[in-house]
């Protein structure tokens, strides 16, 4: 249960992230990195994967992994609070929302770029992961817009709540609904490195791209956390200070 | 538990909706004019139109929807109605989706209704498909108001909130797009695409009216 | 420039992505770590002016 309050009291969370956040920055580091050289210039280039660009998948498909992963930390963040109302829920899934709005939209700008080469276009309306990409990001837009418009940080966590709840619940919908829709054409083979059949000396890179990028952006969440936790006890005691107290 | 807080804001409702006396000709027009533009910005070869049509009124409705929805919950926030309902103990989940569903009447039937006439302008073919198409845009456009609801009483305290509505709005109206589109175009997969559209309608009016309630409580207090 | 990688015809697209990936997500870093620094000395300069009132 030691563990477990870290999620639920800000100063135990702070104690925790003050070791773990910089750990996972180093881990996460020397782990993207390894990635990057194993990428870049150890595996074998795949003639059948279109030569060289499929280099990029190292640092698209994490992305992509994060993408979806990070929304739903966020709206499963969103849940607890909506439940339990810690404040750490809260300000967990307040400070998920523009990192994952970030490897979002670099997932669907590293998309792009590999599928100019690949097919032509800077854009494919078939490909279904990067449609369902697409509508996440707007799902991370919206929620972050509609935090900024509300009058008070309880009210921002309320309505983000909510909308990160029924956003939640409609990702499986639209992902279902985008893969019908793309699976209409037939022509465009989706980036199909990513199979089971992948070859061992892509996977470990990708994997370890992956576990590397998800630590960072642990770190990230950790330390904008931290940022938001400090800035509340500062709001917090300019208000009593007002208040005479 | 009375049903009068229900049925009075359902009647409120319409008779807003129905905007003074203009009624449904706003939307319509709205609805009629977004589709009418479309033809002078990409062409009129009529193959062409014909295929992209029921995409266009599709994109149609959904606008029109946003339009009609930025003022839905607003009004009741700044005079206190909300206030009152929340005071007399109304399942506000229930209000919220009648006053949806009333907006859906004026404003998303009577575009269902007129879409076969738009279609025609858009070179379908005449005859049975276009009852159902009206069916299908009558179901997809339930759908759309109620996310759109969603939206509109999440951003009920916002001042021109109408932007905000529209982004929060968009990813979850696209399943609804995508099966009724489908179901319109009766390509491959068209077969499951009404009951798709239906299943998801159906989602939409269970979820939302609740997402509505906990947003309006939100901007009560 | 002999340590660079030798990539084939699409080098241009591949660095671009890479490229993107280091703005972006250096970006986010440099930003967010910014921003916790400015919370901190924000907090500690109000725990200053709190004692110095009391």
């Amino acid at each position: 249960m030691g563990m477990l309050s870290a999620f639920a009291n800000p100063h135990r969370f702070l104690a925790l992230s003050n070791w773990l956040a910089p750990l996972f920055y180093a881990a996460g580091a020397v782990l993207i990195a390894w990635g990057l050289w194993q990428g870049l210039w150890m595996v074998p280039k795949d003639e059948y994967q279109g030569g060289d660009i499929m280099r990029v998948m190292f640092i698209h498909v994490p992305a992509a992994w994060l993408a979806m992963a990070s929304y739903s930390a966020m709206a499963v963040a969103s849940f607890v609070w909506f439940v339990w109302r810690h404040e750490l829920a809260d300000i967990a899934a307040k400070a998920i929302a523009p990192l994952g709005a970030t490897w979002t939209a670099l997932c669907l700008a590293t998309g792009s770029v590999w599928g100019k080469p690949t097919w032509g276009t800077w854009w494919q309306w078939d490909d279904a992961r990067m449609m369902s990409v697409l509508f996440l990001l707007f799902l991370f837009l919206g929620y972050m817009a509609l935090r900024a418009a509300m009058d008070s940080r309880q009210k921002a966590a309320r309505a983000g709540a909510i909308l990160a709840m029924v956003g939640g619940l409609n990702v499986p919908l639209i992902k279902f609904s985008v893969d019908m829709f793309t699976s209409l054409h037939q022509d465009s083979s989706v980036i199909t490195s990513e199979g089971p059949k992948m070859a061992a000396v892509y996977l470990w890179p990708l994997l370890m791209s992956g576990l590397g990028h998800s630590l960072l952006f642990g770190a990230l969440v950790m330390t904008l956390m931290r940022a938001e936790i400090w800035t509340r006890r500062a709001a917090r005691q300019r208000a009593s200070l007002l208040a005479g107290t | 538990m009375s049903p009068a807080p229900i049925l009075s804001a359902f009647r409120q409702a319409l008779s807003e909706a129905w905007a003074g006396g203009a009624g449904a000709l706003l939307p319509l027009g709205f609805f009629a004019g977004a589709a009418v533009l479309v033809p002078l910005g990409i062409g009129t070869e009529p193959g062409m139109l014909r295929t992209v049509g029921p995409g266009i009124l599709w994109v149609s409705l959904a606008l029109s929807s946003l339009v009609t929805l930025e003022r839905i919950f607003q009004a009741d926030v700044e005079d206190g109605a909300l206030d009152l309902w929340l005071q007399a103990g109304a399942p506000v989940s229930a209000i919220a989706a009648a006053k949806t569903f009333a907006h859906w009447l004026t404003a998303g039937l009577p575009l269902a209704l007129m879409s076969p006439v738009l279609a025609l302008m858009f070179q379908a073919e005449a005859g049975a498909d276009l009852l159902s198409g009206a069916l299908i845009y009558g179901l997809g456009g339930l759908a759309f108001f109620f996310w759109g609801g969603v939206g509109a009483a999440l951003s009920a305290t916002v001042r021109r909130g109408g932007l905000l509505i529209a982004l929060i709005a968009l990813p979850l109206y696209v399943p609804t797009a995508i099966f009724g589109s489908m179901a319109m175009s009766g390509a491959a997969g068209g077969d499951s695409a009404p009951l798709l559209l239906f299943a998801s309608t159906l989602f939409a009016l269970a979820l939302a009216p609740f997402a509505m309630a906990a947003a309006l409580r939100l901007a009560a207090d | 420039m002999d340590f660079l990688p030798h990539l084939d015809k699409n080098a241009a697209y591949i660095w671009a992505c890479y490229g993107l990936g280091l703005i972006l997500i250096g970006g986010v870093v440099i930003g967010v770590v910014l921003k916790a620094r400015a919370a901190k000395s924000a907090l500690e300069r109000m725990n200053v002016s709190d004692e110095d009132a009391s």
